[in-house]
């Protein structure tokens, strides 16, 4: 197997799906796509609500560790997280869906926020537990950082960038 | 973040200053040839330096090593020391997610002749005993709770205590493998929970064990003193502390937002939150990443172990007939109490090292008794095409840096940059043409962690050479790697 082309191969599908998101984000108005950073992964994600918003980072989290579309909506884990700032909440957050993949095992294919704020937010991820036979790793993610971590609001598009260290 | 412009001037043949201006408390000092100058600036680490300047009792300089990239908060090949009663702080993410993410030198007695011609097998075998790659765990038995509260403050003992390696590969680590202060309390469940099944794993990303070839020699003294000589087979270990201290980074950099709020501590960018370090938040992070630091020695002596175990089963025999000796284990992710000489005065102070290695001299307590007359063994790992290095510590190190240096080759394209720039191509294959054999677990990691990916680590450790900080020991190049 030739690991070169079958990662350039891998990549151009992710890059493509990017592009094609993006497109229908043009009309849909939510989506994630990857962006570059010298050591580590970005993710630029947005919505038309903050849930939106929220969801879409989150599924740019998963997409960094794993392929989705190789995992099983089989089960349901809640997940949960509490901070001052949106900001914080949003990082927070993130880093308990890091933690259900990475501490628990349990692969994540799809993510809905059930509610959001006062500070806290709840949500539901559908997957199964990691089989690594099956699911298509990526990426070892470390963490979500705050590193220059704005959400941006304009008009009714809610924008932000979130750099994982891998 | 905002770009600012900055004055910047040349004050040595290899030393950049940004004058201290504005809220800075103290200037930047960057350690850089013309070269590596300019792709510092271009990726905005000198903005990073430049924001740590700002931190409360930050003492002399920020430095940054020539390997410096941008980081989150602090660049990654920061140096930057605070002195408690001057209301310095302590900020995790000077440190780092990867706490205590080090290197670890082993020489062996077999030479290249004898270990070619069955690099494969070898590749092989450490793959099979090393678990590696995107969720990588089970390389032993899982530790208990006891036994992962005696991981925290044990460090290495734990391992060697549990048969994993010999006790005078203590003497031949940083710290000896133990870093005080550790207090198992400090770590929340989440740590234990991620940090449980991956003792004696390898992890993904930019870690790796190779099997190098010694290629030359520069300091005869210094490399017989470490054991070291032309044509030997060495074996360098490079990883952190696994989800253990990732887990521990994120749980108090949580903390630390609500300690700037309490302490009334601004700072230009939230990754740079800290806490003063006689506050209880302080010390409750430095008993955390004493835990952590401690992790990861135990993970580097296991998996030392471990790979003993794969070149005995190739080569048969044991470490003693294989003349497997440590040389050294550094770090360069961490935060150390150490005495320095500020002005007329010996200070202790807590010296940040993210992404930067310590360099102490001959004579100094720390540097181990086998090497006390030549300095404390310094390991650069470069990237896998090409070469590594074996420095020696110096004097003007401890003058001019706190005792430290770079760490590496430091990043130079972003991992969607290198899989770009890899398209088309079989790394593996490259590798393989330049007698390099690599397994690699991850289907992305060969392509970001290309060899071009990186400075050239020539480059990073020539400046340190020049500019007296750290002497060039030894030139390492690899045959064979694994990787996550």
């Amino acid at each position: 197997m030739d690991i070169g082309a079958n990662i350039a191969y891998h990549w151009g599908q992710i890059f493509e799906e990017a592009r094609a998101i993006m497109a229908r984000a043009k009309g849909s108005r939510s989506g994630f796509e990857p962006v570059a950073h010298t050591a580590d992964l970005a993710v630029r994600a947005w919505g038309t609500s903050l849930e939106e918003l929220f969801e879409q980072a989150a599924m740019g989290l998963i997409s960094l560790m794993l392929d989705p579309k190789t995992v099983q909506p089989a089960s349901v884990r809640t997940v949960s997280a509490q901070a001052q700032e949106p900001e914080e909440l949003l990082v927070a957050w993130l880093n308990e869906v890091l933690f259900v993949f990475e501490g628990e095992h349990f692969a994540p294919a799809s993510v809905r926020v059930k509610s959001l704020g006062g500070g806290k937010v709840t949500s539901e991820l559908r997957g199964e537990d990691f089989d690594r036979a099956r699911h298509k790793t990526r990426h070892s993610v470390k963490a979500a950082t705050y590193h220059d971590l704005v959400i941006k609001r304009t008009g009714d598009t809610y924008e932000v960038r979130v750099i994982f260290d891998v | 973040m905002e770009q600012r412009a900055y004055e910047m001037k040349q004050v040595g043949p290899y030393e950049w200053e940004v004058p201290q201006t504005g809220q800075m408390n103290v200037p930047v000092r960057i350690y850089a040839d013309e070269r590596l100058l300019e792709t510092i600036k271009r990726d905005n680490a000198v903005q990073q330096a430049i924001n740590v300047a700002y931190l409360p009792g930050i003492v002399r300089a920020s430095y940054a090593m020539p390997d410096t990239h941008w980081g989150y908060g602090f660049p990654i090949g920061g140096v930057a020391a605070f002195d408690a009663e001057k209301g310095g702080i302590v900020s995790p993410g000077g440190i780092g997610f990867d706490i205590n993410c080090g290197v670890r030198l082993i020489r062996t007695g077999l030479v290249e002749k004898q270990v070619r011609s069955r690099i494969q097998e070898l590749v092989n075998a450490l793959f099979e005993q090393v678990p590696c790659g995107v969720g990588s765990s089970k390389a032993i038995a899982s530790p208990s709770d006891q036994e992962l509260r005696r991981i925290c403050v044990e460090g290495a003992a734990w391992a060697v205590r549990n048969g994993f390696g010999r006790a005078d590969d203590l003497e031949r680590t940083e710290a000896r493998g133990t870093l005080p202060g550790a207090d198992p309390d400090a770590i929340t469940k989440k740590a234990y929970t991620r940090g449980r099944p991956q003792v004696g794993t390898l992890g993904s990303g930019n870690h790796f064990i190779e099997v190098d070839v010694v290629r030359e020699v520069f300091d005869e003294q210094a490399a017989e003193a470490f054991g070291v000589s032309k044509g030997i087979i060495a074996i360098q270990i490079h990883c952190g502390s696994r989800g253990f201290g990732h887990q521990t980074c994120t749980d108090y950099l949580q903390t630390m937002q609500d300690a700037l709020r309490k302490y009334h501590i601004e700072v230009p960018d939230k990754q740079l939150a800290c806490a003063p370090l006689e506050s209880p938040e302080g010390k409750r992070y430095l008993a955390a990443m004493a835990c952590a630091a401690n992790y990861a020695w135990a993970n580097r002596q296991t998996i030392f172990a471990l790979v003993a175990r794969a070149f005995e089963k190739v080569f048969g025999g044991d470490r003693d007939s294989l003349g497997m000796q440590q040389v050294y284990d550094v770090c360069h992710n961490i935060a150390k109490f150490e005495e320095h000489a500020v002005g007329d005065e010996r200070r202790v102070l807590c010296v940040h090292r993210k992404g930067a290695t310590r360099a102490f001299p001959p004579g100094h307590p720390e540097t181990p008794a086998p090497y006390r007359a030549v300095g404390q063994p310094v390991l650069i790992p470069g990237d896998m095409g090409r070469a590594s290095y074996l420095l020696v510590g110096t004097q003007k190190a401890m003058e001019a840096t706190w005792g430290s240096t770079c760490h590496g080759a430091g990043r130079l394209m972003s991992r969607h940059g290198a899989i770009r720039q890899a398209k088309g191509r079989s790394i593996k294959r490259e590798l393989q043409e330049k007698g390099i054999v690599v397994r690699c677990e991850g289907r992305e990691t060969l392509a970001e962690e290309m060899p071009e990916a990186y400075k050239d680590v020539e480059a990073v450790v020539g400046v340190m050479h020049e500019a007296g900080i750290t002497r060039k020991v030894a030139r390492l190049e690899p045959i064979g790697v694994i990787k996550g």
